[in-house]
């Protein structure tokens, strides 16, 4: 008999995660646990590996994520603090941290204080209302809403944010998202759906599939004038989950 | 879906382009690079069926092309009337005397190459001998108006529609701004003139004189468009903020003459002959 797992990459993501699902809590014993870690492993390493490849790909095709607005005058104290730090690990930061000074603890502040850094900063990076790689914060957020709830989170959402980070793929472009009318895939520790019993998160998985198979553009679901060309590009670029 | 020559050439041809230029350089990723350059060929294609109508027309309706050296003798032969106070009907016909003595023999305007120079085959080797320079693509507009269209110039005289200062219709500060665009030669030419070997980053190439200096009266600095830019269109620098495809297509919304567009004085009545059944772009 095959494991999950086998089964999953095979093709049957499907019926695999509706198996999971259906066992409810009961996914957390011991005996169960093993093989659909493994499952919701391998689901999100394809899911990662998808918004990146959409947080590469999208800027190439001219979109422009939203991002939080520039200020209309720069905010001094801030970029010359941000400056000096960067001054700083320049300096003394030693070669670890040349090719990414932000992760030096000189610059630890930017994430503790949830700092959008200023475009001209981030050389073309995307900014953090984009994409928020998995840290210790995140998973501090994710403790602290299974202690309000006193349940904890479905094992696919706690592994997204564990594996993917925050991502939200709002934007404009004028084929695949005109004038940002269009809902895009939105995965932020601040959306989580407290309501969802806890269990293998199927639903979660189904929603985030949904969005892939759009090209993180869920919005066109069910739309006339789907831009067919950018999406069928787009989905050739993701893996199935 | 339609691709975005279809959409073009349905009618959605200003929606389109407003498109291509918000893809930013996503108008160069593999999605979108041979469709908007299609476009932009399709446009420029338009664009040269009009500038040749244009001619035709503007020949019928008597008006004399002129070389930028000719015109600005022309303009200082009227200043100097102007200021002998003669008589402004003289004035009109001094200034027919002038041209019929000075474009004698000249070929017709669309045979002459000081009206419409059309592209060669050295065309592409001088676009990317400009594209090397500037260290970066032009926009496709421009670079389709080079392919298709080539060196432009309306500048002449006509008695409603670019008359001199001396004349009833020309007071002075009269700019109809002709349509021109240097031919690639000569933007080629001046890009080394002006090369100190220097330059890095955005280069601001002039295309055209400005309306003042096609009015004879000296005038500022050309029409520029910033490169390299690989944009679908950029900003054509005469002041209005608009892209070179706008800014074209507002010069055939008045006839090749858009600085008629501020002029209360306007000659509507041969702006309509001329604009009669051009392409829209």
């Amino acid at each position: 008999m095959a494991t999950w797992n086998a089964r999953y990459k095979a093709g049957e993501y499907t019926e695999v995660w509706a198996e999971m699902q259906a066992l409810g809590a009961g996914i957390r014993k011991p005996a169960r646990r093993k093989a659909a870690d493994a499952v919701v492993r391998e689901t999100m390493k394809r899911a990662r590996g998808n918004v990146e490849r959409l947080l590469a790909e999208l800027p190439g095709l001219g979109y422009r994520f939203q991002g939080v607005p520039e200020p209309a005058e720069p905010d001094y104290p801030l970029e010359l603090r941000i400056e000096h730090a960067l001054e700083y690990v320049a300096n003394r930061g030693g070669k670890q941290h040349k090719a990414n000074p932000w992760s030096h603890p000189a610059l630890a502040w930017v994430e503790e204080e949830e700092i959008e850094v200023p475009a001209r900063f981030r050389r073309g990076n995307l900014g953090r209302s984009t994409h928020r790689p998995p840290d210790a914060r995140m998973s501090g957020a994710l403790d602290e809403i299974e202690r309000q709830t006193g349940s904890p989170l479905p094992l696919a959402v706690r592994a997204w944010f564990e594996t993917v980070g925050a991502v939200n793929l709002a934007g404009t472009h004028p084929m695949l998202n005109p004038d940002g009318a269009v809902d895009t895939l939105r995965v932020t520790p601040e959306g989580i759906d407290r309501a969802v019993a806890d269990g293998a998160g199927a639903g979660f998985v189904s929603v985030i599939r949904h969005a892939f198979a759009w090209g993180g553009f869920p919005g066109w679901s069910g739309r006339a004038y789907a831009p067919e060309r950018e999406l069928a590009w787009l989905r050739s670029k993701l893996l199935p989950l | 879906m339609a691709t975005f020559l279809e959409r073009y050439q349905d009618g959605g041809r200003v929606a389109l382009w407003d498109d291509l230029v918000a893809l930013g350089e996503g108008v160069r990723h593999e999605l979108y690079y041979a469709d908007a350059a299609a476009v932009a060929a399709e446009t420029m294609r338009r664009a040269r069926h009009n500038v040749e109508l244009l001619i035709q027309r503007l020949d019928g309706m008597g008006y004399r092309f002129l070389t930028q050296e000719i015109n600005d003798k022309n303009h200082r032969e009227a200043l100097g009337r102007l200021a002998v106070e003669e008589a402004a009907d003289n004035g009109r016909a001094m200034a027919i005397e002038f041209m019929n003595n000075a474009l004698a023999g000249q070929a017709a305007p669309l045979e002459n190459p000081d009206v419409l120079d059309r592209p060669t085959k050295q065309t592409a080797r001088q676009i990317n001998k400009l594209e090397k320079w500037a260290g970066g693509p032009l926009p496709l507009s421009l670079r389709a108006w080079y392919e298709q269209v080539g060196g432009v110039s309306l500048l002449g005289w006509h008695s409603t529609l670019h008359p001199n200062a001396d004349e009833p219709a020309g007071l002075p500060g009269t700019c109809p701004d002709p349509l021109m665009i240097w031919l690639l030669e000569s933007v080629l030419e001046m890009v080394e003139e002006n090369d100190d070997g220097d330059e890095e980053g955005e280069i601001r190439l002039g295309l055209a004189p400005d309306e003042t200096f096609k009015a004879g009266e000296g005038g500022g600095g050309p029409y520029e468009m910033v490169i390299p830019n690989p944009c679908a269109d950029g900003i054509f620098e005469d002041g209005n903020g608009r892209t070179f495809v706008g800014y074209l297509r507002n010069l055939f919304a008045w006839g090749g003459f858009p600085g008629w567009e501020c002029d209360k004085n306007a000659p509507r009545e041969a702006i309509a002959k001329l604009t009669e059944g051009l392409l829209p772009i």
